[in-house]
């Protein structure tokens, strides 16, 4: 079986380099809920490959540079 | 707590306070000897009306819930910002209340807990006929596995909104 990924990313170092947007405007960006945003911070949910583009698209950075992944 | 949350709350309450009266109603009426363990269609009628009821209170609810949600956030946005305009306050309101994919993870994860409970109830209505009880029993395991189903799908889905969906 295949061994599982832990998938971390930097949406709050980049929330921070793009002028301190805030959580509510990044959700509003990407379609989503603010508590989606915070769980995706806090690492409680990972978002599928449209909602993970749409936050690189908001951020206007590849996606490698939003998400990383680790094998757990 | 989050709308989703307190949404969800609401509907449990709603889902409860509908259960504890038709258990208080149906004990009544039995003990009074009124509604006999043979008189299947008299509890037919009454366990309809009763999830008539429910519909249509958390119908009511909802609307009474976001009504007093919308003010709460216009209160709120007003006190913070007195410059803020009612474009920004829908805009605020709207922004609350999205229904996003994780929303319908969470949902579909619970449904799944919700449908293993109702099969189980069903299938333990149906051990209960087998064995020679009355039948109104069965009626009433099936009536429970649909109650306590939605309330641990609702519980589950706010232990996920709080705790992670994945």
């Amino acid at each position: 079986m295949a061994a599982k990924l832990r998938i971390t990313n930097n949406i709050r170092t980049l929330r921070f380099h793009h002028g301190e947007m805030t959580q509510q405007q990044l959700a509003e960006l990407t379609g989503v809920s603010r508590q989606t945003i915070i769980a995706l911070e806090a690492g409680r949910y990972s978002p599928s490959l449209e909602l993970a583009f749409r936050i690189a698209e908001a951020f206007d950075v590849p996606l490698p540079e939003v998400f990383e992944h680790k094998k757990a | 707590m989050s709308y989703k949350e307190k949404q969800i709350i609401m509907s449990i309450l709603i889902g409860l306070g509908i259960v504890g009266s038709y258990i208080i109603f149906a004990l009544k009426q039995y003990h009074a000897g009124v509604f006999g363990p043979e008189d299947y269609r008299l509890w037919a009628v009454a366990i309809l009306k009763f999830i008539g009821a429910g519909v249509m209170l958390e119908i009511i609810g909802q609307i009474v819930f976001h009504i007093f949600l919308a003010i709460g956030i216009a209160v709120r946005e007003k006190i913070r910002n007195q410059d803020m305009d009612d474009r920004d306050i829908e805009k605020n309101i709207k922004a609350q209340m999205v229904e996003d994919e994780r929303d319908k993870l969470i949902s579909m994860k619970s449904e799944m807990i919700v449908q293993v409970i109702m099969v189980l109830g069903f299938i333990a209505g149906l051990v209960t006929l087998a064995a020679g009880y009355t039948p109104l029993l069965m009626i009433h395991f099936v009536l429970g596995a649909f109650v306590l189903g939605n309330t641990a799908g609702s519980i589950i889905r706010i232990v996920k909104y709080r705790m992670g969906s994945d």
